[in-house]
């Protein structure tokens, strides 16, 4: 199933399925838990991100050609950081360029997202999937002058400006994606194709990510966890390609659909 | 497909008329296998994708797969014998007029009857899945002009693909001036970043793409009239927005001929069509000049042009296989089939082509026409061109190439039948000669080689707007205009050249996924290339194959 987060136009939050046919039908109840899927047309009018996350974990160098692009390698553990859960920022909505701070090297990543659906600690692999309430796209927005030159290197603060985690554009549920391996991404920027990857290629797969995660911390319902980025990154280009006011990146990946946002100076 | 234990297969009968059983590994002299309840002693190795025969045969025996006729034995062979060229000659059934009316129960398609992708509409009412510009020269002598527009407009415009491999070039030529021959010799490259091209100018504008061919004069005047109606084909085609065209002048392939192409596909055509004739400008300069001038503005409205939600019924699919192997048959061709059925069954297209590759199936297909008249059409296409290539000493039985025969495709009977399975089961409601523009919802067949480029060529110009290509052995190819989506047959493929597959059919072979299941999530993935969404491998190499048939003589 696919599962839509939106404003109605009344200005409530609801949830809505996403109808084989193509219309959206508005669910009723906890989306993530009892709920039953209404005869009664959404009424959307903004699509949002399809998750407030409780806490936004992120996976660095788990592409093994991006590694090798940003010249750092994989490690013998995964690479672990986090976002704000300030980042967070709907399908559609701006990628805003922080107006005080600035930032002259604003660089996307597209990424494989996994929400978290039942609390989850010290999970072994083999049953870790049974804690996904689904998947989406996700754009680990990052400015690379805050994360790596400015004050050391501050992966955190680079990563966490307001709207630096859209995700969307919908939930798509384990039952529609069973195995989250094997599935197409890639980023467009303008149109452009800048990173073409496959979730196969993951040096560390969603299953091992769950049950490493979930050993150092608790795993809340609707935490999410960005899963790594395949090459093809904007500060790996040659020379780099730093987004700017007015450019639209688009990650998409198969089975679940396309995030697409614009940069703007705000 | 979907037994029990199907991850433990080990052989598989595909029809319960055959008495040659397939592989799926690789299995040893002396060991018995065992399917559905009968047992089997290998007389000699059966490599993964090879045939054994599942009965005793004499010599002259009749060998079935796929519930029809692929060969003939040379020698007497004994249950458990491996097929090989040595022991197997090409045979194929004879057809003759139809005697049953196609009866077919579609697939359920519940899942995507309100389904829609996002494609450009045209005015003509035709949706297309690309936005493109193309640049075509009516005869090979205006290839040069060609491409020297191809070079100032992709650079500027953003749309050159990046230049990979100039840095290498570069590298040896400054050791070889340095004089170094030890080090040129040696020096070994990994992969760099190239520079990036320009952003893109036009956002709305998926390429400006320059089809380069070798044809328009020279030859019969049937190939020229039959070059004329392929590059109608692509100036109609959905894709394109429209046209900047080069003549020479005193060349068979006359502007007015492709004039009346167009206007037998579309009588009312409106596209911007911009036409410039060498022998009629003041220079080369002049002519290249106006023509990038009045290209240039054409581009300014192309871009204007916006994705909005089309019907399924939009999609016509190129169905087409290359470099296939002894899966071929079993995984990516029936998966694509299942495609071709649920868009038949939601009024969209499919084109099934390559008639050398539907020598021994011919009786199936002409069962399937929906009319008598269809059906002749058909037969009378096979028989014709049959009789053009013996004509020139070939044959159809010529067909597998050493690359299908090593991994088990033994007679063009046999690559036939599992390669007509890309035509799923849907009646067949038309029957296109080459280069006809196709406008049955439907199964078309189309007569085309099985040649890879000249038949996905011939399939966009009959209005193919993707192209669904499967492969067991791995080809790179493309096309300039309509995006065409790679499968491979087995997974081991799909690990070793991720850069070419766009998707891995191999799970019907271990018997992780079913033909239907697949065959869904193919039209999944159809519908986000369609939509501008996902970009193929073909699109990201910048392989733009494109090679008219050339039917006659050279004179």
């Amino acid at each position: 199933m696919k599962l839509i987060r939106y404003l109605d136009h009344s200005g409530k939050i609801q949830y809505a399925a996403d109808q084989p046919g193509g219309a959206h039908l508005r669910v009723e109840g906890d989306p993530f838990g009892k709920n039953r899927v209404s005869q009664e047309p959404a009424d959307i009018a903004k699509i949002l991100a399809p998750v407030v996350p409780v806490m936004i974990w992120c996976i660095g160098q788990n592409y093994r050609r991006h590694a090798d692009e940003v010249g750092m390698s994989s490690g013998d553990y995964p690479v672990v950081f986090a976002k704000g859960a300030n980042s967070l920022q709907d399908p559609g909505a701006p990628i805003a360029i922080p107006s005080r701070a600035g930032t002259t090297e604003l660089d996307y990543e597209g990424e494989l997202v996994v929400i978290i659906g039942k609390p989850c600690k010290d999970v072994s692999r083999e049953r870790a999937l049974e804690y996904v309430a689904g998947y989406t796209c996700g754009n680990d927005v990052s400015a690379r002058d805050w994360q790596l030159k400015k004050g050391g290197s501050q992966w955190c603060r680079g990563k966490s400006f307001d709207t630096f985690a859209p995700i969307g554009p919908c939930l798509v549920t384990p039952d529609s994606i069973a195995d989250p391996s094997g599935l197409g991404i890639q980023t467009t920027v303008n149109g452009r194709v800048m990173q073409d990857g496959n979730t196969r290629d993951m040096v560390r797969d969603v299953p091992t990510l769950i049950e490493f995660l979930s050993q150092s911390t608790t795993l809340l319902p609707g935490t999410a966890i960005f899963t790594g980025t395949p090459h093809g990154v904007g500060m790996a280009q040659n020379p780099p390609l730093w987004l700017k006011d007015g450019d639209e990146v688009s990650v998409t990946i198969e089975k679940i659909g396309r995030l697409t946002n614009r940069v703007r100076r705000l | 497909m979907s037994g029990n234990g199907a991850a433990q297969r080990r052989v598989l009968r595909l029809d319960p008329r055959d008495n040659a059983l397939v592989a799926l590994t690789d299995l040893r002299k002396g060991e018995t296998v065992s399917f559905a309840g009968s047992e089997y002693m290998l007389l000699s190795d059966v490599p993964a994708k090879h045939k054994f025969v599942s009965e005793d045969l004499p010599a002259g025996g009749d060998v079935i797969m796929y519930g029809v006729l692929v060969g003939r034995t040379a020698e007497p062979l004994q249950r458990g014998g491996l097929l090989s060229t040595r022991n197997l000659r090409h045979a194929a059934a004879a057809f003759h007029d139809r005697d049953a009316v196609p009866r077919w129960s579609p697939p359920d398609i519940s899942r995507f009857r309100k389904k829609t992708f996002l494609g450009y509409h045209r005015a003509d009412g035709l949706v297309g899945t690309r936005n493109y510009w193309i640049v075509l020269p009516l005869v090979f002598c205006e290839n040069r002009n060609l491409a020297v527009l191809k070079q100032a407009f992709e650079e500027e415009l953003g749309f050159a693909a990046p230049q990979i491999y100039r840095r290498q070039v570069a590298e040896m030529v400054r050791l070889y001036r340095e004089g170094n021959s030890e080090d040129l010799r040696s020096v070994s490259f990994t992969e760099s970043k190239p520079p990036l091209a320009a952003a893109r100018v036009f956002r709305n504008i998926d390429g400006i793409k320059f089809l380069i061919h070798e044809g328009g004069c020279g030859g019969t005047r049937e190939d020229s009239a039959n070059l004329c109606a392929l590059l109608a084909g692509y100036i109609h085609h959905p894709n394109v927005a429209g046209a900047t065209v080069l003549s020479l002048g005193c060349q068979h392939a006359q502007v007015a001929i492709l004039q009346e192409e167009i206007k037998r596909r579309d009588a009312n055509f409106r596209k911007p069509l911009l036409i410039f004739e060498q022998q009629k400008s003041a220079s080369e300069a002049a002519m290249i000049s106006q023509a990038i001038h009045e290209t240039f503005l054409g581009l300014v409205e192309a871009d204007k042009a916006q994705r909005r939600p089309a019907p399924l019924s939009q999609l016509c699919v190129g169905l087409k296989c290359g470099g296939s192997d002894g899966f071929s048959g079993i995984s990516a061709n029936p998966a694509i089939g299942h495609v071709a059925d649920i868009l038949a069954a939601l009024g969209g297209r499919g084109i099934l082509s390559e008639f050398p590759e539907l020598c021994g199936v011919e009786q199936e297909l002409i069962n399937r026409c929906v009319s008598a008249s269809v059906a002749e059409r058909f037969m009378h296409l096979m028989t014709d061109y049959a009789a053009r290539a013996k004509a020139v000493r070939a044959g159809f039985e010529m067909n597998p190439s050493p690359g299908n025969i090593r991994d088990g495709l033994l007679t063009d009977a046999m690559k036939s039948a599992g390669a007509a399975k890309k035509g799923g089961t849907s009646p067949v409601t038309e029957v296109l000669d080459y280069p006809e523009y196709s406008s049955e919802p439907g199964l078309n067949l189309q007569c085309t080689p099985g040649n890879d480029v000249e038949c996905v060529t011939a399939q966009v110009a009959a209005g193919a707007n993707v192209v669904l290509f499967t492969t067991g052995l791995g080809t790179p190819t493309g096309n300039p205009i309509a995006p065409v989506i790679k499968l491979s047959t087995n997974s081991d493929l799909a690990r070793r050249m991720p850069d070419i597959i766009d998707i891995d059919t191999g799970g019907i072979i271990s018997g992780e996924s079913t033909i239907e299941h697949m065959g869904e999530s193919i039209l999944e993935r159809v519908i986000q290339v369609a939509s501008g969404e996902l970009h193929t491998k073909a699109e990201l190499l910048a392989q733009n194959d494109f090679i008219p048939w050339k039917r006659g003589v050279s004179l």
